[in-house]
């Protein structure tokens, strides 16, 4: 028997691993939030059902659920950590991002699941952007500040060619993730200040992306789609919304090849922290 | 026998009608204007409506004191345009917002027997 314990948003999470590949797993995938915990928040019991023979994970006072797979395991401990911590956390606005960091300033790939935010994270993490999170970034309303959520970068499909994964990329059966200690840049551990926010969509058809500033109606229906807890906040999350679109500069990204997507992200940030037009 | 209030189509075209109907918002939206442009909610049907400039100055006037004439008058004294441009552009806005559910029942002059 394992203990995992982590730190995700300030809330204390316990991992009681019985079964090794789930120890493994949850080791490697959540190896940037491992912390001492006293008295955890959140706890689980990861374990193998002797019956199916399949992971299951149980959080403590919760109903176990068996996972049919190893990608389902990681999805279905992320989610109920994903879900958990916004109930400790209201006070954060969760949306559905990627977040890197350039010169000290946090830009946000906002985007559905499937739209390549984490491919294009791993894109511009070959362009000395630092990571600090993907799939989730929670929002510290008062300060305009994201929360690191730096789990292993998880991809859905393979990057290009000119974009290998490295060896040490753990598979499950239909995802791909790159540990945070094996990215081509850092990770960053800290909140980071929130500059620009990209809506990200992606269009194999076109062969240059194409980015444009989205107005702050516009820029706060994206948002708000992909708020996770907009019910924790008021006017039902339209006002979070507002206020952090209000704060920094949006972008409508139509996203194609992989390295013209980075440099020009990269470019366009560049330009928005540095006060350049 | 049910009496119930009519909610379809058109808004009234012409002026008698448009004179009686006082489109007015659904109590139960969430809604925010930002730079011009209203942004609505509509949690019970898991929707959200972003609207131009000119949809969001009537979604404005849509409180249901004034009549179409009213807010037709209203448009013509902020956008300075003609008056057949004026109401075409009124009826076209409020039957969309109708036909996406967001004014609350209209009451036209005939009930439906059930």
């Amino acid at each position: 028997m394992s203990l995992i314990e982590l730190s995700v948003f300030g809330c204390a999470i316990r991992a009681e691993c019985t079964d090794e590949k789930a120890e493994s797993l949850l080791n490697n995938i959540y190896f940037s939030f491992k912390r001492p915990v006293k008295h955890p928040h959140i706890s689980y019991l990861c374990a193998r059902d002797k019956k199916s023979d399949r992971l299951l994970i149980e959080r403590i006072g919760a109903c176990p659920k068996i996972a049919h797979d190893d990608s389902e395991f990681l999805h279905l401990f992320e989610k109920d950590v994903t879900v958990e911590t916004q109930k400790l956390r209201p006070d954060l606005y969760f949306v559905h991002a990627a977040a890197l960091v350039l010169e000290g300033h946090a830009l946000a790939l906002v985007a559905p699941a499937g739209h390549g935010k984490s491919t294009t994270a791993w894109g511009l993490l070959h362009r000395e952007l630092k990571y600090l999170s993907d799939e989730l970034a929670p929002i510290d309303l008062t300060k305009l500040e994201v929360h690191p959520f730096p789990h292993a970068l998880c991809l859905k499909g393979l990057p290009p060619a000119d974009y290998p994964l490295p060896k040490t990329t753990i598979y499950t059966a239909r995802t791909a993730h790159v540990p945070a200690d094996c990215l081509p840049s850092e990770t960053t551990l800290e909140m980071m200040p929130l500059k620009a926010i990209f809506f990200l969509r992606f269009n194999a058809a076109i062969s240059r992306p194409a980015l444009k500033p989205v107005g702050k109606a516009e820029a706060t229906v994206r948002l708000f789609t992909n708020a996770l807890n907009p019910l924790a906040h008021s006017g039902e999350g339209l006002d979070a919304a507002i206020e952090v679109v209000s704060r920094v500069r949006c972008f409508e990204l139509v996203s194609s090849d992989l390295q013209l997507t980075s440099e020009l992200i990269r470019s366009a940030f560049l330009k928005n922290i540095s006060g350049r037009n | 026998m049910i009496k119930r209030d009519l909610t379809v189509g058109q808004p009234p075209q012409n002026s008698a009608s448009a004179d009686r109907w006082r489109p007015k918002r659904r109590s139960d939206l969430t809604y925010r204007t930002i730079e011009g442009e209203a942004v609505i909610l509509n949690r019970e049907e898991g929707r959200l409506h972003q609207l131009n400039r000119t949809a969001s100055f009537i979604w404005d006037c849509c409180d249901g004191t004034a009549t179409i004439s009213e807010i037709v008058n209203r448009f013509i004294d902020a956008y300075e345009i003609d008056s057949v441009t004026a109401r075409q552009d009124v009826t076209t806005v409020l039957s969309q917002l109708q036909n996406s559910n967001l004014f609350v029942s209209v009451r036209c002059n005939k009930a439906i027997e059930e």
